[in-house]
């Protein structure tokens, strides 16, 4: 497969359910959705409930049809079996067969990727290991915790070797530790050469790791690129910690500018809008004598853009 | 289509119902109903291997169906409502494979089912000194077809509607299909006459599961011709597939929202 071709090509897809019986409502879901995935990348996929990112992973996936357009899995059609074959997934909050244990479970899938018994055996083994299950032989699912169906549910996303791995809110439910080691396995998948394409609302996580971030409202694709084509670099507002501060008399000019946000054990919290206004706001505290603590510059994060985007 | 993967999907489906501790319930039940029919027997004179023979196949039939109905509705439905199906199918595995799989997994279940209450019918008879022709394994036979036949509607049902709607739907087909010969021997004198091809029309899509009840000629000892029983096992099988066929055809078209 040559290198220009994408891992996940989507061209002009629309997603329209049909509601009610009577009625026959239509719900446009996903409206007219154009995006690449290029191989061994990962890329964050955002949006606000409802904007259509559940529907259009099972659209990746085939569990739902779309209306029009086409998908393309590695360059081949979504229903060719190469291309199912290239596909791990975990769904989000993943529900299991609760009667199987995870050996059990990955043994079924090595089964449905046509893998013999000592392929799964191997692969089940290094998988579980990986993600800190070995020790859970004979143990049903249904008493696995949250977090250990998490690590179960990326084992079996894993098990046919997927070149493309999606992942539909890899880190809801789980704690910071959890967090972190899923943000850890996602970057080893993209070392490894792995592409990764995951759903999220967990924004830090989403700047941490990925490489391109696509973000859709209302069912469009409002942007997609880089972090640092989307979040700004410029300064956007300063704080400025000020001991004492909170008689700090301000030209009517620069109080335009500047909130007092609190005060805090003895020092005054400022927030200047610009840089300019931070500068001022110093140069004001030593003409009064007072000791300026901390000058804490603020850039734009992701979580500003998609407050942004999904206001507009 | 790949055997192996439909395999997987079947052995996955049996494990389940292996470790539901409902079945066992029921198949206890049933071996208890069964055995009671000793009893029974007792109480009519000269007519317990009777009584065993009617009584058996009966309840083989019964439960058997009780089961196809209890796990054959919930079987696509639960799937999709707990989202297990959505694993399986980001996979190589393609729809009709998985219903074709999930099919032959309670084919399985039900005849391991229906081989235990054999098992204890024949123990019965053969403890009542009763004579094991070969008719009797015919019945037995056909009762596992029409459990096959019965699995197989319930399957259709549950492509498209609920648990509850699908248990309703099976358990009138099977009632008909049941009276169904019944209803093709009145039709010529039916009136009014309007109503005979609507009736009739009826009548051919049900399964005609009366022709599975060897019970009279198990009782009464009347032997069933090799063609008979074959070409009522082809019934079976072709009346299954169509149901099956119509299924993937609507699995297939769903969307899993």
């Amino acid at each position: 497969m040559s290198a220009a071709v994408p891992a996940v090509r989507m061209c002009d897809v629309h997603k329209r359910f049909r509601m009610g019986f009577v009625w026959n409502r239509a719900v446009h879901a996903v409206r007219g959705l154009s995006l690449e995935v290029r191989e061994g990348e990962i890329v964050g996929f955002l949006g606000p409930n409802g904007a259509g990112k559940t529907t259009t992973l099972k659209m990746l996936l085939g569990l739902i049809r779309p209306s029009s357009g086409s998908i393309d899995i590695l360059g081949r059609p979504l229903g060719h079996p190469a291309a199912r074959a290239a596909i791990g997934f975990l769904p989000e909050n993943p529900y299991f067969y609760g009667y199987l244990d995870a050996w059990e479970l990955l043994d079924l899938k090595g089964r449905l990727h046509g893998l013999d018994h000592k392929a799964r055996r191997r692969r089940a083994s290094a998988l579980l290991e990986r993600v800190g299950l070995d020790h859970t032989q004979g143990r049903p699912l249904r008493n696995f915790s949250k977090g250990m169906l998490q690590r179960a549910g990326l084992a079996q996303a894993l098990m046919g070797d997927p070149r493309v791995v999606l992942l539909d809110e890899p880190q809801t439910g789980l704690d910071p530790l959890g967090r972190k080691e899923v943000r850890d396995l996602i970057k080893e998948l993209r070392d490894e050469g792995r592409t990764v394409f995951f759903s999220s609302h967990v924004l830090a996580d989403v700047e941490a790791v990925c490489d391109r971030v696509a973000l859709i409202v209302g069912g469009r694709l409002r942007e997609m690129g880089p972090l640092a084509s989307l979040v700004s670099p410029q300064v956007v507002s300063t704080d400025v910690v000020i001991e004492g501060g909170a008689d700090l008399d301000l030209a009517d000019a620069l109080r335009a500018q500047i909130d007092r946000t609190r005060v805090e054990e003895g020092a005054t919290w400022f927030r200047a809008h610009g840089p300019d206004a931070a500068d001022a706001l110093v140069r004001e505290a030593v003409r009064a004598g007072l000791k300026v603590r901390a000058v804490l510059p603020h850039r734009e994060t992701l979580e500003d853009v998609f407050v942004r985007e999904t206001a507009s | 289509m790949n055997v192996a993967r439909i395999w997987a999907v079947a052995v996955n489906t049996f494990r389940e119902a292996v470790r539901n501790k409902i079945l066992y319930a029921l198949l206890v039940a049933a071996v208890a109903v069964i055995t009671s029919s000793v009893f029974l027997g007792r109480l009519a004179l000269d007519q317990n291997i009777r009584i065993i023979q009617d009584f058996g196949l009966f309840f083989m039939t019964l439960f058997g169906m009780v089961i196809a109905v209890f796990v054959g509705v919930n079987l696509l439905y639960d799937e999709v409502r707990r989202r297990t199906a959505y694993v399986l199918l980001a996979t190589p595995l393609r729809r009709t494979e998985f219903l074709l799989g999930k099919y032959a997994g309670m084919l399985l279940t039900i005849g391991v089912q229906v081989t235990v209450m054999a098992a204890v019918v024949l123990l019965l008879l053969w403890f009542e000194g009763a004579p094991m022709g070969p008719v009797l394994a015919q019945a037995m036979a056909l009762a596992y077809a029409e459990l096959a036949v019965i699995t197989a509607v319930a399957v259709l049902f549950s492509s498209f509607s609920t648990p509850y709607l699908s248990g309703v739907f099976t358990l009138s087909v099977f009632v008909m299909g049941r009276l169904s010969g019944d209803l093709i021997q009145l039709l010529p004198t039916l009136e009014p006459a309007s109503m005979r091809t609507p009736l009739q029309m009826v009548a051919s899509v049900l399964p005609q599961l009366w022709r599975f009840d060897y019970t009279a000629r198990v009782v009464y000892g009347r032997p069933v011709s090799l063609d008979t029983f074959g070409l009522t096992l082809l019934y079976a099988a072709t009346y299954s597939a169509i149901a099956l066929a119509v299924a993937a055809y609507v699995f297939r078209r769903k969307d899993f929202v």
